[in-house]
């Protein structure tokens, strides 16, 4: 019994991984850049959620939407200052470290003015519910993990729709193979690119809620621990692969709780990072992903 | 190759400026210069960053009735950001290029381990507000600290446990890995108290202090069910365990240590903390000075914009600690000259070592230091009863 609650509890862990993964993935793989502001905009979604809810006095229902909405404003805000301005500069975005620096500076910016307006604390979030989490013949499931799974997994099953099957899909699927050719063909690319931010900025600023829902505490850093593994569900996954980073997410977690679980909590970090560099020795396209992903591009 | 003109006036100008130059926080004649090793960023900040209020307080206290023979006191701020390196470089900041006297902080004990031994060979006294783990001050001559010890404060804790008769019959042990008096905690304070009191351990996990996930940790505690869990962590991975303990059913008693005293901990942790335990060496409502004490530090930290306006002990400690070394100047007859700097920080040292005579009372009740450097102070241990924190017992010895 548990071991399958450790499994449960890897999964559900995995889940909250792979929503942050998918938002980096979903960059590098159109774009080809690291957008090092992603936790950080996970951090506002979850702690403006708050913020609104707390100080601000607002319901939840009004408070969750507002606080995505502001992950999208900051998440297009990185996208005109670190990759358009580039761009529009040089004609290359991503050919050198500058906006992946400067998408770092974001993310340090970020968190330097919520610690400013409400402090380095730790803040209890509201829960809207009595209790979230589900008893079932004695294994313990939590709610907000069970809907971040599966939400994941929803939004990443539109995401393949839309770029299957829609004229804007076709268009990021062009620019993700070649930017100068889509632009030739007649793709509006300054249109085009903040529609991959406002995606990124969407994702990552749910997991933030989801988080903060989960496990009813937020703060200014809660971004830094759940990027790095995010990072590597994504390489372990496949850079680029959108399906691939919920594999990996999913399979990090488990990775995780089962060191603990084995061999107890000071192995993590050597554990799973060991693991990955394994990977990256046998495979360095991980588990799913294309060897041309992250090549010439812009 | 010629000199220019205006070279040569550049340099006879800067020539002429030298003397005049001091470090900014150096000591000046008329006063009496104190060091203060703040923790005003970082991650202690939460519970550290108000120390400056209740200092401030007590410079006030200090100035106001006069100063100290004939002299007023000044501090001069070093943010160190809990970081070990940045205490030593405090440390030798204050003691070589600034002259001061004594240095109030650092405050934690990962600071101390670095800083005392630099504080030893500079000849100057140090006095931490915040450090608890066992042992910090030991064979040091410069070195002292304004707290209890967690091991002395868990005896206590246990003892009290003991005497309401709450059950005690088995324990498990869970703490933060990679922070220092966290792991301390898990994995010397807490086996070598409950052995001491014939507590069996059913179980120890640890968890990484950044983990926002401790649902594995948790779990394997669940599965033995025990009396008591004792957590060793900080307030803020405490909080996250409190509440997945009880997420995971956990029905018997929490109880912690000094390092996650809060006054706060009611609001952070919600229902779920009901009938947490710990010690801490201040409680605001014990006498009429703690509660004019914790009045003048809500109004100070209210007037600095700060979140939170209950003191912690680690306010109160440091309070006392600039009015103990007040007491300790002036009765060491400093002048702050510099050329009897060395003499006068030993001075000061000697009195302080004597303190038991001076029978001094503060907002930490009546203290000194003693041989090891370690102040003797009270255990008050703490409920979190009905959203508040009540106080269960007082002791002082043991």
């Amino acid at each position: 019994m548990i071991f399958l609650q450790q499994v449960i509890n890897g999964l559900m862990l995995g889940g909250l991984y792979a929503l942050v993964a998918v938002s980096f993935t979903f960059v590098i793989g159109m774009l080809n850049f690291l957008n090092f502001s992603i936790p950080g905009i996970f951090m506002l979604g979850g702690i403006l959620s708050w913020a609104f809810m707390v100080p601000g006095g607002l319901p939840w229902y009004a408070a969750v939407p507002l606080a995505l909405l502001a992950g999208i404003a900051a998440s297009l805000l990185v996208e005109r200052f670190t990759y358009r301005y580039m761009r529009a500069r040089f004609g290359d975005a991503t050919e050198h470290a500058i906006p992946l620096v400067s998408s770092m500076g974001f993310l340090i910016l970020f968190q330097g003015l919520v610690q400013i307006q409400w402090g380095a604390e730790l803040h209890s979030f509201p829960s809207p519910w009595q209790d979230t989490s589900l008893r079932i013949g004695g294994l313990l499931i939590s709610i907000p993990q069970v809907i971040s799974l599966a939400l994941a997994m929803a939004l990443v099953f539109g995401l393949t729709v839309i770029l299957g099957r829609t004229s804007l899909g076709r268009s990021l699927r062009a620019v993700a193979e070649s930017p100068d050719t889509a632009q030739l063909l007649g793709i509006d690319l300054p249109r085009l690119i903040p529609a991959v931010f406002i995606v990124t900025g969407l994702f990552s600023a749910l997991a933030g809620v989801l988080f903060a829902l989960n496990y009813l505490q937020v703060s200014h850093v809660m971004g830094d621990e759940i990027a790095s593994f995010a990072m590597a569900a994504m390489v372990v996954g496949g850079l680029g692969n959108v399906w691939g980073a919920i594999a990996g997410g999913l399979l990090l977690g488990l990775m995780e709780v089962m060191t603990i679980f084995f061999f107890g909590a000071k192995v993590i970090k050597v554990a799973v990072w060991g693991a990955l560099f394994l990977l990256i020795l046998v495979r360095p396209q991980g588990l799913f992903g294309k060897p041309a992903v992250g090549k010439g591009k812009f | 190759m010629a000199l220019k003109r205006r070279d040569l006036l550049a340099a006879t100008a800067a020539a002429l400026a030298l003397p005049a130059i001091r470090p900014a926080g150096a000591q000046a004649a008329g006063e009496l210069l104190i060091g203060f090793s703040h923790v005003a960023t970082g991650p202690l900040q939460g519970a550290l960053i108000t120390n400056k209020v209740a200092v401030e307080l007590a410079l006030a206290d200090v100035n106001g009735a006069g100063g100290i023979n004939g002299r007023k006191l000044r501090l001069s701020t070093f943010d160190t950001a809990g970081d070990p390196r940045q205490a030593q470089v405090a440390a030798r900041r204050f003691a070589e290029d600034e002259g001061a006297l004594c240095i109030l902080g650092p405050a934690s004990s990962g600071e101390c381990r670095v800083a005392f031994p630099a504080g030893e060979r500079l000849g100057i006294v140090q006095c931490a507000n915040s450090a608890t783990a066992p042992g910090i001050t030991d064979r040091m001559k410069f070195a002292f600290r304004n707290t209890s010890d967690e091991l002395t404060q868990f005896r206590r804790l246990l003892k009290v446990m003991k005497a309401k008769g709450m059950a005690a019959g088995s324990a498990s042990i869970i703490y933060a890995t990679d922070e220092f008096v966290s792991k301390t905690l898990g994995e010397s304070v807490f086996p070598q108290a409950f052995k001491e009191a014939g507590i069996p351990v059913t179980k120890t996990v640890g968890f990484p202090i950044q983990a926002f996930d401790i649902s594995a940790q948790v779990a394997e505690l669940v599965r033995n069910p025990t009396d008591i869990v004792a957590l060793g962590g900080t307030i803020e991975p405490a909080v996250k365990v409190i509440k997945e303990l009880r997420r995971q059913g956990h029905k018997g008693r929490i109880v912690g240590s000094g390092v996650m005293s809060d006054p706060l901990l009611p609001e952070k942790v919600g229902a779920d903390g009901e009938g947490t335990l710990f010690p801490t060496f201040f409680y605001s409502g014990l006498n009429e000075r703690t509660q004019a004490f914790s009045a003048r530090f809500a109004e100070g930290t209210r007037g600095a914009g700060m979140v939170r306006h209950s003191p912690h002990h680690t306010d109160a400690s440091a309070y006392d600690i600039l009015h103990i070394y007040a007491e300790a100047m002036r009765r060491a007859k400093v002048t702050g000259e510099p050329s009897r700097r060395a003499a006068e920080r030993i001075a000061i040292r000697d009195e302080m070592q004597r303190m038991e005579s001076w029978n001094y009372e503060g907002v930490l009740g009546r203290t000194w230091f003693q041989q090891d450097g370690a102040a003797r102070l009270a255990a008050h241990v703490i409920e979190v009863s009905g959203g508040k924190l009540q106080l269960l017992q007082s002791l002082y010895e043991g």
